[in-house]
């Protein structure tokens, strides 16, 4: 299964990574929005992506309002660009005060740091 | 009119009648009163003279007597006068008027008819004026009109004097001056009585009279000084186009004791608008000021009927007043252009502002006009009350009160003068609004310091949750790492070990975390389900959470009773409840003495409600220490004498907390064992979630 990993905290990246690497997942992970948008067009080649909403904008490329987070917008191009890629959402964030609406069975939001254990993300990627 | 008796023997013999018309002298004047007493006429000598001499007294009491004039046939002229009396004849055709008197008899008889007739003049004026004064919805200016009538004066006056300001307004009377107010500096004709030991002076108008009285012809005056609080005295004057006008000591005496009583009695009534008023002051909220500056201003002005009210405020620099409501006929709440007063600049409103006074009053024209106002709201600032806004001791606003405009000739207003009242409202008022304005201030300070308490917590938290995470990552990789790669089977549980503890710390930390989450819980009013598992909501995660830890910190094992919980829903939020348990089985195993029996948790049901007790051998609570332990900051005597640390969020938060979900905590059994009972609400069974 082909992961791919959002998120800006690069330890947590790089321990996630490694972390599912060890159980057999093929793993990459970006950790910008530039990155993102450089990489955008290549969503479909992956079949889950772990995206974390809270992360700065560091690019022009893209335009984030300012009522939600980057990474919220990053998961609304994600879902139009390529709607059967599942998407965990790991975030700090409290979901109430999410400005999404998660597309249906696709998506699943944990949460920080109880819900993102590894043990419960491998069991989302594996429904 | 006197007319005098009658004489039936010589009536007969006389076809033209006789009337006697009786003049009381009075002081170059001549008073003709009716025979009741009712009606009287004052005409002075000279022109008496004339009208004598030309034979048209009848003429001149036309308008007065309009029957006696037309009865009248022929004016005779004065037959007898007297010091007091002068006895004028005339003839009448009408039957029913009088007899022909005999001259010998007018001295006595028209001395002695005179008499009578002006005591019953005296008591007629009497009664009437203390009828006047008795009726409760007479003004002071109705007082003060019916002694001028008594006392037969041509004008009155009443003026106010401030000794805070030192100036004299113009209340209201006969004659209007040429200007509403002066200054005592101005050495005008009221310093001589104000000055003086003597609370009255009569005399002749002097020169510097605020009004002409020449031109009014008032020749003399008495003047009353009426004390009304420590820092005001009325001064009240009486005018006479008499040469001679004089109040003995028992009318100015009986003067002074009546206005002092209305004014009085204009102040209790004032007192009861006034209660009327705070209490309607006090019903609204303080929770924004601009709402409640906006009804602040209306509620003053329409309550105690001002013609405008405006509330300043200091803005953020200290540099201007602000003006952030204002209330007139034609304008009201917040205005819409940015009106401003500049604190460098010496206008009436910064002066007031920089008082230290309760309340002043100011009654004159802001030369300055260089400030910038609303012409509708604050236009002409002459007349107006003027309340410095403090809080704990410091200036920050001024309101301001305008009075009542009052109509002159033609379409010309001027604004009333500051009465009495209002000095005493600019006071209860200044009280009441400091109060409110600094509960607002003081409550948006604690709302500021809330949000930045608030807004750290939530970054703090935020920053916390990826690192525990990691942690969490960190120590699976080592794990994972272990079963890969070739490790020394010693070397391998030295690292399960610290892979356990790694664990268990990243675990508590996290929930530390969620438990700090606990103000967003409670302020956001926290979703209640009524499908919380108590077994796999509560119980497994804190058990599998603080299982280790509660073994390595405190050696405490905690034996649960699974089956009782088996099936049963509460009603709560998962959340929140976790953060009551946890901190109910932290205190019991922090506390725990007898370490060789575990704690035990079990529950049971009870009517609608779920019943989960927890059991430990901890410290004794003592009987007075049962509702104690539940209080803010409340601990067991022996928790502090053996210096236990406190951690969880402490008996008082879950009680606050459990009761918002409609459950309860409390002690069921003091010691051998400690037995802490939570109460839930039942929320839907198994049997209902499978029928669903």
């Amino acid at each position: 299964m082909k992961i791919l990993i959002i998120d800006d905290d690069k330890l947590l990246n790089k321990n996630l990574s490694e972390a599912l690497i060890f159980k057999g997942f093929d793993v990459s992970s970006i950790s910008s929005s530039s990155e993102y948008m450089e990489i955008e067009e290549t969503l479909i080649n992956y079949d889950a992506i772990i995206l974390d909403l809270m992360m700065p904008n560091d690019t022009d490329d893209l335009a984030v309002p300012g009522d939600l987070e980057t990474g919220e917008v990053v998961y609304k191009r994600i879902i139009k660009k390529s709607p059967a890629t599942k998407i965990l959402i790991i975030s700090g964030k409290d979901k109430d005060r999410l400005n999404i609406n998660l597309d249906g069975d696709n998506s699943v939001y944990l949460s920080k740091p109880s819900g993102t254990k590894i043990a419960n993300i491998i069991r989302h990627l594996e429904k | 009119m006197y007319i005098g008796p009658q004489n039936t023997s010589f009536h007969k013999k006389v076809k033209i009648m006789s009337a006697v018309i009786i003049f009381y002298k009075v002081q170059n004047h001549y008073l003709l009163v009716s025979v009741d007493g009712k009606e009287s006429v004052f005409i002075p000598s000279k022109e008496m003279n004339l009208l004598i001499k030309k034979k048209q007294i009848t003429k001149k009491l036309l308008t007065q007597c309009p029957k006696f004039s037309r009865v009248v046939e022929k004016e005779v002229g004065i037959i007898q006068e007297l010091d007091n009396y002068v006895a004028y004849l005339v003839h009448s055709k009408v039957p029913t008027i009088i007899k022909l008197l005999f001259r010998k008899q007018y001295p006595l008889f028209v001395e002695s008819q005179g008499e009578k007739i002006i005591n019953i003049f005296r008591l007629n004026s009497r009664n009437k004026l203390l009828s006047r004064l008795s009726e409760e919805s007479a003004s002071l200016e109705d007082y003060i009109e019916s002694f001028c009538k008594y006392t037969m004066s041509n004008g009155y006056s009443l003026w106010l004097y401030d000794y805070r300001t030192k100036v004299y307004t113009y209340q209201f009377g006969t004659f209007h001056p040429s200007k509403d107010y002066v200054y005592y500096s101005e050495n005008s004709s009221f310093n001589e009585i104000l000055d003086s030991h003597c609370s009255s002076i009569m005399r002749e108008p002097s020169n510097s009279e605020i009004f002409n009285a020449k031109a009014n012809g008032i020749k003399s005056m008495v003047r009353i000084k009426i004390p009304m609080s420590k820092s005001e005295d009325a001064i009240l004057s009486f005018y006479s186009r008499l040469e001679k006008f004089v109040f003995d000591n028992a009318l100015i005496a009986l003067v002074k004791q009546f206005v002092a009583m209305k004014i009085a009695y204009s102040l209790t009534e004032n007192e009861y608008v006034m209660e009327k008023t705070t209490k309607e002051l006090l019903k609204i909220g303080i929770d924004d000021l601009q709402l409640f500056s906006n009804e602040l201003v209306i509620l003053i002005a329409k309550k105690l009927q001002y013609e405008a009210v405006t509330l300043l405020l200091l803005t953020p620099n200290k540099k201007y007043l602000k003006v952030i409501s204002s209330y007139n006929l034609g304008f009201n709440g917040k205005p819409d252009k940015y009106i401003l007063y500049p604190l460098s600049k010496d206008s009436l409103t910064v002066k007031v502002f920089k008082s230290d006074e309760v309340s002043v009053i100011y009654d004159l024209n802001d030369v300055d006009h260089s400030n910038i106002f609303n012409e509708e709201t604050e236009n002409n600032p002459k007349s107006w009350i003027g309340i410095p806004i403090q809080i704990e001791g410091k200036s920050v606003g001024v309101l301001r009160l305008k009075n009542k405009f009052r109509c002159m000739e033609g379409n010309e207003k001027t604004v009333c003068p500051p009465r009495p009242i209002d000095r005493h409202n600019a006071y209860l008022i200044s009280q009441l609004v400091n109060s409110q304005i600094t509960a607002i201030f003081k409550l948006e300070e604690l709302n500021n310091n809330l949000e930045i308490q608030s807004n750290f917590s939530k970054v703090f938290r935020h920053e916390l949750r990826a690192p525990i995470a990691t942690i969490g990552y960190a120590s699976e990789n080592i794990q994972s790492a272990i079963e890969k790669y070739t490790i020394s089977e010693k070397d391998k549980r030295y690292l399960d070990l610290k892979i356990k503890d790694i664990d268990t710390l990243s675990n508590r930390l996290g929930f530390i975390v969620k438990t700090y989450t606990i103000d967003d819980l409670i302020s956001q009013s926290a979703e209640v389900i009524d499908r919380v598992s108590l077994l796999q909501d509560i119980i497994f995660p804190l058990s599998n959470l603080f299982g280790h830890y509660y073994k390595d910190q405190y050696n405490v094992t905690f034996d649960i009773d699974h089956n009782s919980m088996m099936g049963t829903y509460i009603k709560g939020n998962t959340d929140l409840c976790n953060i009551i348990m946890n901190s109910v089985m932290d205190n019991a195993a922090k506390y725990i003495e007898n370490k060789n029996k575990p704690v035990k948790i079990y529950s049971q049901k009870n009517n609608d409600n779920c019943d989960i007790f927890i059991e430990s051998y901890s410290i004794e609570i003592h009987d007075e220490e049962k509702e104690v332990i539940f209080d803010k900051d409340g601990r067991g005597k022996v928790a502090i004498y053996k210096k236990k640390d406190g951690s969880g969020i402490g008996l008082w938060l879950c009680k606050e907390i459990i009761s918002r979900l409609d459950g309860n905590i409390s002690l069921e059994r003091r010691y051998d064992p400690v037995i802490f009972k939570l109460q839930f609400p039942l929320g839907a069974s198994h049997e209902n979630i499978n029928n669903r």
